[in-house]
């Protein structure tokens, strides 16, 4: 959330020393007022201060807010940077002291800014509140052509012009391309605030990886296709070495989504998906395996077609709330064993409701996930037995720590204990559960883990997370009339997976707050470096591995043609199942025109 | 400004409905069992036993191919349960079938299915008279052109035995008279042509408390076949009782 201000400290301080050469009287409301003179102010009374310094700062200029017969201009100015520090320790009257400060200056478009930013940066779960600051965003271009209409705008609102639409971008980057004129870039006045939005985005992913594109964890995965094929149910006793060797494969990868997105401000996004996947050689068809021969792998496909809906709630001063649904009609072939031109047609549930509030100038998120998937039932077989569906079921609980901490830095060449604003010290625990229902049988996975997330002032971030994963299969038998549930300790098992991730930023997006070319503006480029080690637990330990990769990380807007984002990663990972001596070189190329969730 | 409390009404019913949605699991594993205890008296084999044990050239995908109360042949007067279709195309074992079992993909890892069967054979014992079933294949009996040797095929009622396997599985078939056990398979053979034919396997002396595989056919080619050279057996199975 401090993102937005510490990164443009530079650019707002020498705004805000401008701002007194350009005070000019406005008729009838009081000396003409540069805004970044808000943000100046802003940051001199927050930068190197606790954040109790800070309410201290906040307080000094509650009480009183205002001199007898102050101009409105003035007072506007006081009640932005009154806004502007509750927003920076998360009190629930930033959005009243900035409508007071629009109201005591309304001609003026930088506090309609930076009420947006509050909207945009600081407010909203997983995601900004997009519509409120759609409102203040688009006010903020209406205020501008006025101005110019009137001959009245100064060179600093060029910089209040630029940065709107830096946000505007930033806002819709999830859109994709918009097709409609009123809300593609560049934005003109506020016929797009209710306009209805029309846009497409699209991801091409390919890659060559042990993992799919939704990151599963491979280990878990390896392990539970060698315990079902060893099972008494598949009656192959100890797999032979070349066997268990095989199962470990990183086969070739390839998906696209596309998605037709209408939004309207009033009302919310609604999303057209459609998305292709392919996977070669990669689905074992059978796990009957007699000794001597190995796995024939097949390939998968599936297509989505998809009716998704996203809105985010504003129930402050308590949260935020995001509710985001779909609906998925699935086509799935080369799952089934023994069947691997079979398809499967059916329909897919899933909703994604999230919560955010402050704490004080923190922040705590709480997200869920529920997916159904109604899976085909088998044509065939005792009734109970032909039953068949998907349970996704997930819960994270995230606590954002924005506070400056007192950590070890280097000044003036010697080492010392100092205040330092950080972009966030991230916090978070979670579980999620995984159930396949085959019939009278249940095979469930479940991850329960703990991380935290550093995002340091300079630009390195750093990431650990620990994982326990399991997997259990549970059975009734119709024999007995008890319907007792027995759990299968044949396919049972668990491993600890440990993940961390440095992350350079070599273009950091917080430092351009403005549009850094008028073609198409680099906005981000990071280098990361993940690295996961998996430790088996309980069942078997083949499938221990360690994995090390280096990732690029690049995001664009294409300025000179409507405004598109564009986010564009490629990875090289090295993996090595230590136990059985199997290496992996492998790779993931990803490109995306816009995105929903990474 | 303090907070308010998180108590409104709104916000309750937000976060009660995800708590409420991420706690609706899947169902219990014994959730969908309608029918449990014993089978009491005569049975459609489709109501409690599974298609699944392919075995031969059947065990590597593509080879069996089984439709399931689709692409049925015009079934036989008042038949029941399920109709199956089955094509074999042979590969370089040149045998195939496929067993029905309960639990299903069991070999003899589990305990087969409780039974009471309508035959009172003394002693508390009870039994069933006989598997019956229709049965038919595509293939005229007398294929001349090009020539044809008929499809036939074994039929098998129990005949699973855990301990033949590798490594040994703990349960298989048997039939217990006055506390002497030995396996219990029971099989016929037949000759199958375009119309159906009624085919009885007998199960009558045999006393039965457990079954694990009710029903199974078998075909194969002659061993000198060459399978990419010879066209795919096609096998209905229609009506296929316990009684």
């Amino acid at each position: 959330m401090s993102k937005l201000f510490f990164a443009a400290r530079g650019v707002c301080f020498a705004l805000a020393l401008a701002a007194t050469a350009v005070a000019e009287p406005k008729a009838d409301r009081g000396p003409e007022m540069n805004p970044y003179e808000c943000l100046g102010r802003y940051e001199a009374a927050t930068g190197n201060r606790s954040m109790a310094q800070v309410r201290v700062e906040l307080e000094k200029r509650l009480h009183p807010l205002f001199e007898p017969d102050e101009p409105h201009t003035v007072r506007a100015m006081k009640l932005c940077v009154v806004a502007m520090l509750e927003s920076r320790l998360g009190d629930g009257d930033a959005p009243k002291h900035y409508a007071e400060a629009v109201a005591e200056d309304p001609t003026e478009p930088g506090y309609e800014l930076f009420y947006g930013m509050h909207f945009s940066g600081f407010r909203g779960a997983r995601g900004p509140v997009l519509e409120n600051a759609e409102d203040h965003f688009y006010a903020a271009l209406r205020k501008i052509d006025d101005l110019k209409a009137a001959g009245k705008a100064r060179p600093y609102h060029d910089v209040v012009d630029e940065w709107v639409h830096k946000r505007l971008l930033v806002l819709y980057q999830e859109d994709g391309l918009h097709l409609l004129p009123m809300k593609a870039y560049p934005q003109h006045g506020d016929s797009g605030l209710n306009a209805p939005g029309v846009s497409v985005s699209g991801q091409v992913a390919f890659s060559k990886d042990t993992r799919n594109f939704f990151r599963n964890n491979e280990a878990r995965l390896f392990t539970g296709e060698l315990q079902f094929s060893q099972s008494l149910f598949r009656s192959q006793g100890q797999l032979t070495k070349l066997q268990i060797f095989d199962i470990a494969r990183a086969p070739i990868r390839f998906r696209t989504d596309d998605t037709l997105r209408i939004r309207q401000n009033a009302i919310g996004a609604f999303d057209l998906t459609f998305a292709v996947e392919h996977m070669t050689k990669g689905q074992i068809s059978s796990y009957y395996q007699p000794p001597g021969s190995t796995w024939q792998f097949t390939d998968t496909n599936v297509q989505e077609l998809g009716l998704g809906y996203q809105r985010v709630i504003p129930l402050y001063p308590l949260l935020d709330f995001k509710l985001a649904g779909a609906v998925k009609q699935i086509d799935r072939q080369g799952i089934i064993e023994f069947k691997p031109y079979d398809h499967e047609k059916f329909y897919m549930y899933e909703a994604r409701p999230s919560f955010s509030r402050f704490v004080g100038p923190d922040k705590v998120t709480l997200d869920f996930v529920y997916s159904y998937m109604n899976v085909t039932d088998v044509p065939y077989g005792v009734p109970a037995e032909r039953l068949r569906s998907k349970y996704i079921r997930s819960v994270n609980l995230e606590y954002a720590m924005y506070s400056p901490l007192v950590l070890p830095e280097f000044r003036g060449g010697a080492l010392g204990m100092h205040r330092t604003p950080t972009r966030g010290w991230y916090f978070n625990v979670g579980a999620a559960d995984d159930d396949d229902v085959y019939g009278t049988r249940i095979v469930s996975r479940r991850d329960y883990y703990a991380g935290t997330r550093f995002e340091g002032a300079g630009n390195y971030d750093f990431t650990l997370q620990g994982t326990y994963a399991t997997a259990d299969t549970t059975y009734a038998d119709a024999n007995d009339p008890t319907r007792t549930v027995h759990e299968d300790a044949d396919e049972k098992s668990s491993l600890f997976r440990t993940t961390a991730l440095i992350q350079r930023r070599i273009i950091n997006p917080d430092a351009i707050p403005g549009i850094s070319s008028p073609v198409f503006a680099t906005d981000m480029v990071n280098l990361v470096v993940p690295i996961t080690w998996d430790k088996g637990l309980a069942g078997p330990h083949d499938y221990e591995n360690v994995r090390v990769g280096a990732e690029v990380w690049a995001k664009f807007f294409g300025t000179g043609f409507l405004g598109p984002a564009f986010l564009a990663t490629a990875g090289y990972d090295y993996q090595y199942f230590y136990n059985i001596k199997k290496a992996f070189n492998e790779f993931h190329v990803n490109l995306r025109m816009g995105w929903d969730k990474l | 400004m303090q907070m308010p409390s998180l108590s409104s009404p709104q916000v309750l019913l937000a976060l009660l409905l995800s708590f409420a949605a991420v706690a609706c699991g899947p169902p219990n594993a014994a959730a969908g069992l309608a029918d449990v205890g014993p089978i009491e008296g005569p049975f459609l084999v489709s109501d409690y036993f599974t298609p699944s044990g392919y075995m031969g050239d059947g065990q590597f995908a593509g080879r069996i191919t089984a439709s399931i109360n689709s692409n049925c042949k015009e079934r036989p007067d008042n038949a029941q349960g399920d109709c199956y279709r089955f094509i074999y195309k042979p590969g370089d074992k040149l045998w195939a079938g496929v067993y029905w079992v309960y639990p299903s993909n069991s070999w003899g890892a589990y305990p087969g299915r409780w039974v009471s069967g309508p035959v009172d054979l003394g002693n508390g014992q009870r039994g069933y008279n006989s598997v019956t079933f229709s049965v038919a294949t595509d293939l005229p009996l007398f294929q001349t052109d090009p020539p044809q040797e008929p499809t036939s095929a074994n039929f098998l009622a129990g005949g699973i035995d855990g301990a033949a396997s590798v490594p040994p599985l703990p349960y298989a078939d048997t039939t217990c008279l006055d506390g002497d056990c030995e396996p219990f398979k029971a099989q016929r053979g037949a000759t199958l042509s375009t119309d159906w034919q009624t085919v009885t396997i007998n199960l009558s002396g045999k006393p039965l408390t457990s079954v694990i595989g009710a029903f199974a056919w078998v075909t194969s080619y002659p061993s000198n076949t060459d399978p990419t050279a010879v066209p795919p057996k096609v096998i209905y199975i229609d009506n296929l009782v316990w009684e």
